[in-house]
């Protein structure tokens, strides 16, 4: 079992039955031959007929259905070694096989981000995705040198950053809420750590992301505007193997091994911020009683019980915590869960079934015991799920589904000491049931046709046990009803159909065309424009309609040089309904009757991304501009009037380029360019009880600055040891100290401020920041 | 929230958050009628301070505006005259309180006649003040803090707190102190004075004074927008308490005071 360059393990198994026709089906799991990976989006080519072939789902499977006799299989996935066949197939047969990578190629993944297949952007109907894979993006800089997909998918064309101090993001011209964060299948709540400054996604622990803009598959639902779909690695089924960081901030430590070898395995990746173990250091006994870290552990088995049963267990556990001594603290976190089998029922028809967990929670306390008061508040998921993959034959791939999730919202509960005389508050628990149903099929058509088709269906039963409250315009009570356990209050319903189209002009050039509906019946209110821990999440109800996304986009990509630039154009038109915003001064903490803070308008989005990329070669790199924009319009601001959205940035530029020096040295690069956030200044001011007001123009009239910043990065290869590889790596954030504007302030007491004048006065969060982190691995 | 990004970005070393003047362009608005209307039930006092809007970075003073007529309505349709002082400012004293009742504004200016009414509640007694230490620390100097303790009348109540430390109002913004019993209907209350610590032989009055629902709502987003919380989603201006759109409010009020020298 030598790995040199390549070694293929084919297995001629068994033939599950007699085929009577003259097609047979070759069907199996493809895998990464050093750590037992599945490979998803691997595909298999029959090289004597064109255009035929298959590519695996995300467990790795794949089916091919095609006229018996004798062929010529090809493997391939990129970054890989591609493997080929000369077989005669007389019957059923299934091919378990593991690619390898030469040492080449393998230096080369490392500073790429892949496309499944060369030129896959070419040929599949599906609309572009953002593929991010973990491993490839190392170089990047970012913020404390701690790799992160989330910030690095900010750097990608209709994707935006909520802006620094924040972890939310936009795309295309969506909510920061209008997109499906999923981890192993389960819904995200809050991504973020820290208040912004990381995402919740260990690098270490992640296989594979994917992020989807437009043309969204039918088997997700929820969102309005996007899908980021984060799958966990398996863990290694081939040996023990260990890998970590050390950085300033924060230090990793991911730990996996079979448990079965080629069988089964674990992982087990862990993650702590240490900023605060500094204060120790302080002279102020406050301070050094202050804290401030996160931690997440990922946790992750998978067994496979033969060739037609796998199962997986999969966990996250994050928390933040923040506090200064007894006086106050803040902590919030997301748990989740998920067990998954796949069951192979034939060699055409896979099967998962899957039941998962979700939960996110916060509390605030201020003070302790008999003198201190706390808040709590959390959301929690139970959600069943089934998805089959139906391989009909070479021309036609069918996915269909079911899913339901049952909601608990519990939007607050405030719990006092006795010597604080405040009464104890407990929020009704609102409680929802969340319906899918969906069926898709990926078709070719002759050589130059791939359709992708499907229909969901959406439904959401907003119930009891609680009261359901009706409001007159004023937001005053007009009636009140009480409802038993799984009473329904209301049923809200939709079918949202699904379509994208590719049309390949020649092996590299295609236009690609894609529409999607989307309903979205959970809805996030935030009181700040960053995205922040206390944001509320409210169900549909009988005040509250579902939002409804309706986006269409068309897209010409291109290759050039055997697919070493990749050229695109994607222009897109989005129309959001049933937008939701607050009242002026709306009280969201502990308020049992949000819904009567609400109004009710909609949005609409449009825009046009280029992208320039270079895949291969020691340089490589991406440059994308987008110029688009993001309108809303309610009844209840400003007349009706359309206004931009904050995250209304017209110019958007990013530029992000890796060079490998050599076999030890990698640098890199990125720049960001946006107009200013549109925000809301004062067109006036007044005098009132003796101080100075504001008074406001139209919503969001104005703009922030500008924003812009350099990043760079060196990562530095050291010398490797037997089973041990180590690197340092170098980053310095915001090189020429740009002060970016987080809030503009308007005041007359600024300091050195004598005349009285008003002056404008910006906060930035982060000058140049430079950061060394340490990485290893080793097996 | 703004505090807590800006302490934690303080700890982890991103140098100090910095802060600096920009040149911005806003947009301009036609200037708008302010009237500010008090009636201070206790000192039997009604005062109008009536002036404009100016742009953002305008150098020039608030305009004050004299020659309105304003008047004062009870609820049992008694009409009285303001006095003009000349200087924007007009005045009633001894103007006796009924409470329980509605009172109602009229000012007439510039050809525009613009109305408000306020509802004057009881007056809720302030039953003692204590002082507690607190010791310093690095975020804050420590001293005495002050509570106020109060028993919270049945219903809904609305209170501002004004402090008055060795004969002078503490009148900045950061010092307007409003709540309500939204958390605590109905009970014996201990509401801490955190905006200032004091030192021995301080001393300190507080007036607590009594809203209505619409004067505290007023102020609370007066006090919202004024404070300009830069990372709330949208500030917006209070809504109009004028007929005809003119900015600000007409509140009458009473209030109970005690006063506490601090002791060692």
């Amino acid at each position: 079992m030598k790995q040199n360059s390549l070694f293929a393990t084919v297995f001629f198994l068994a033939t599950y039955f007699l085929s009577f026709s003259q097609d047979i089906t070759v069907s199996g799991t493809i895998t990464d031959g050093r750590n037992g990976e599945d490979l998803f989006g691997a595909s298999v080519v029959v090289t004597d007929m064109s255009n035929t072939g298959a590519r695996t789902n995300v467990y790795g499977f794949y089916s091919l259905t095609i006229p018996a006799g004798k062929h010529q299989l090809s493997y391939r996935s990129a970054g890989f070694e591609n493997q080929t066949f000369d077989l005669n197939i007389t019957q059923d047969t299934l091919i378990n096989l593991e690619l390898f990578m030469s040492d080449e190629v393998q230096k080369l993944e490392e500073v790429e981000i892949k496309s499944k297949k060369a030129n896959n952007n070419i040929t599949s109907a599906q609309m572009e995705v953002t593929r991010l894979d973990p491993q490839a993006i190392k170089t990047i800089p970012i913020l404390f040198g701690e790799q992160d997909v989330m910030k690095t998918l900010q750097l990608t064309p209709g994707i935006k950053g909520g802006g620094e101090g924040s972890a939310g993001f936009y795309v295309r011209g969506g909510g920061a809420d209008q997109n499906l964060i999923l981890l192993d299948e389960s819904t995200v709540y809050n991504a973020s750590h820290l208040l912004g400054f990381f995402s919740v996604f260990n690098s270490d622990a992640i296989k594979d992301v994917a992020l989807y803009k437009s043309g969204i598959p039918a088997e997700f639902g929820g969102r309005a505007s996007s899908v980021m779909d984060v799958r966990m690695r398996d863990g290694n089924n081939k040996n023990l193997a260990a890998s970590g960081g050390i950085g300033l901030i924060s230090s990793r430590l991911t730990v996996e091994a079979p448990i079965v070898k080629d069988k089964g395995s674990f992982i087990v990746s862990g993650r702590r911020s240490y900023a605060d173990l500094f204060l120790v250091f302080s002279k102020d006994e406050q301070v050094r009683d202050a804290t401030l870290f996160f931690y997440d552990l990922n946790a992750k088995a998978n067994y496979k019980l033969n060739d037609k049963n796998r199962i997986y267990l999969s966990g996250y556990f994050g928390r933040d915590k923040f506090g200064l001594s007894d006086a106050f603290g803040f902590n919030w976190g997301n748990k989740t869960g998920t067990i998954r089998w796949n069951h192979l029922i034939n060699d055409k028809l896979f099967v998962n079934t899957s039941v998962i967990f979700s939960s996110f929670d916060y509390e605030f306390n201020i003070g302790q015991g008999e003198d201190g008061f706390g808040i709590i508040s959390s959301i929690r998921d139970i959600n069943v799920k089934q998805d089959y993959n139906y391989y009909l034959n070479s021309n036609n791939s069918i996915k269909f589904g079911v899913n339901a999730i049952h909601h608990t919202f519990m939007p607050g509960a405030l719990e006092s000491g006795s010597n604080v005389g405040f009464n104890e508050i407990e929020l009704e628990d609102r409680n929802a049931l969340e319906l899918g149903a969906y069926i898709q099929n990926e078709q070719k058509i002759g050589n130059r046709w791939a359709l992708m088709y499907g229909l969901r269906y959406s439904g959401f039963n907003y119930m009891g046990s609680g009261t359901a409250y009706e409001y007159n315009d004023e937001g005053e009570v007009t009636s009140e009803k009480s409802y038993d356990s799984f009473e329904s209050i209301k049923y809200y319903q939709g079918f949202e159909p699904r379509f994208s189209a590719s049309y390949i002009i020649n092996e590299s050039n295609s236009i690609k065309v894609g529409y999607n509906r989307i309903y979205q019946y959970i809805h996030q209110l935030s009181n700040t424009t960053t995205s922040s821990p206390t944001d509320v999440w409210v169900p549909t109800s009988n005040n509250v309609k579902p939002q409804i996304g309706d986006q269409i986009a068309v897209g010409y990509y291109k290759n050039f040089k055997k697919n070493e630039y990749q050229v695109s154009v994607e222009t897109y038109y989005k129309w959001l309904q049933n937008q939701i915003d607050y009242k002026p001064n709306a009280n969201l903490v502990l308020n049992g009757q949000i819904e009567k803070e609400l109004v009710y308008g909609k949005g609409r989005a449009y825009g046009v991304e280029f992208q320039i990329k270079k895949t291969k070669g020691d340089f490589t790199g991406w440059f994308n501009y987008t110029l688009s924009r993001a309108l809303r319009s309610f009844d209840d601001i400003d007349g009706g009037e359309e206004f931009s959205a904050r995250q209304d940035r017209i110019h958007d530029i990013n530029l992000v380029l890796t060079y490998n020096i050599n076999k030890k040295f990698v640098v890199s690069s990125s720049f960001v360019y946006y107009t200013g956030d549109a925000v809301t200044f004062p067109s006036a001011i007044y005098e009132m009880n003796g101080y100075e007001v504001p008074y406001v123009g139209k919503r969001n009239g104005n703009r922030l600055p500008d924003y812009h910043r350099l990043d760079l990065g060196l990562t530095w290869y050291l010398k490797e040891r037997k089973n041990y590889k180590h690197n340092l790596s170098f980053s310095i954030y915001n090189v020429y100290n740009r002060e970016n504007a987080f809030s503009v302030r308007f005041t007359d007491d600024f300091e050195g401020n004598t005349t009285g004048q008003t002056q404008a006065v910006q906060t930035a969060l982060f000058k140049m920041i430079p950061s060394i982190t340490y990485n290893f691995n080793f097996k | 929230m703004k505090k807590i990004l800006l302490i934690s970005s303080l700890i982890l070393f991103i140098t100090s958050s910095c802060e600096k003047v920009i040149d911005l362009e806003t947009s301009n608005t036609e200037p708008k009628m302010v009237i500010e209307a008090k009636y201070d039930a206790v000192n039997e006092e009604v005062f109008v301070k009536i002036s404009k809007t100016v742009d953002v970075f305008s150098t020039e003073d608030f305009p004050n505006i004299s020659g309105a007529t304003v008047q004062i309505t009870d609820e049992n349709g008694t009409t009285t005259d303001l006095i003009d002082q000349g200087d924007g400012t007009y005045l009633l004293e001894n103007y006796t309180p009924v409470y329980n009742s509605l009172y109602s504004m009229k000012v007439n200016v510039e050809g525009v006649a613009y109305e408000s009414s306020d509802y004057l509640n009881p007056i809720v007694p302030l039953d003692s003040l204590t002082q507690e230490l607190q010791p310093s620390s690095s975020f804050f100097e420590g001293g005495y803090v002050v509570y106020m303790n109060l028993t919270d009348p049945v219903g809904e109540n609305y209170y501002r707190a004004i402090r008055k430390v060795n004969g002078e109002y503490r009148r900045d913004l950061g010092d307007q102190f409003l709540f309500d019993d939204g958390f605590s209907e109905g009970n014996s209350q201990k509401v801490p004075l955190f905006s200032e610590f004091y030192q021995e032989d301080d001393t300190i009055t507080v007036e607590l004074l009594s809203y209505s629902d619409n004067s505290f709502t007023y102020f609370q987003e007066l006090n919202a927008i004024a404070q300009g919380s830069d990372a709330s989603a949208a500030p917006a201006n209070p809504t109009f308490r004028w007929s005809n759109d003119a900015l600000g409010n007409f509140s009458v009020y009473g209030f109970d005071s005690k006063t506490i020298i601090i002791e060692e």
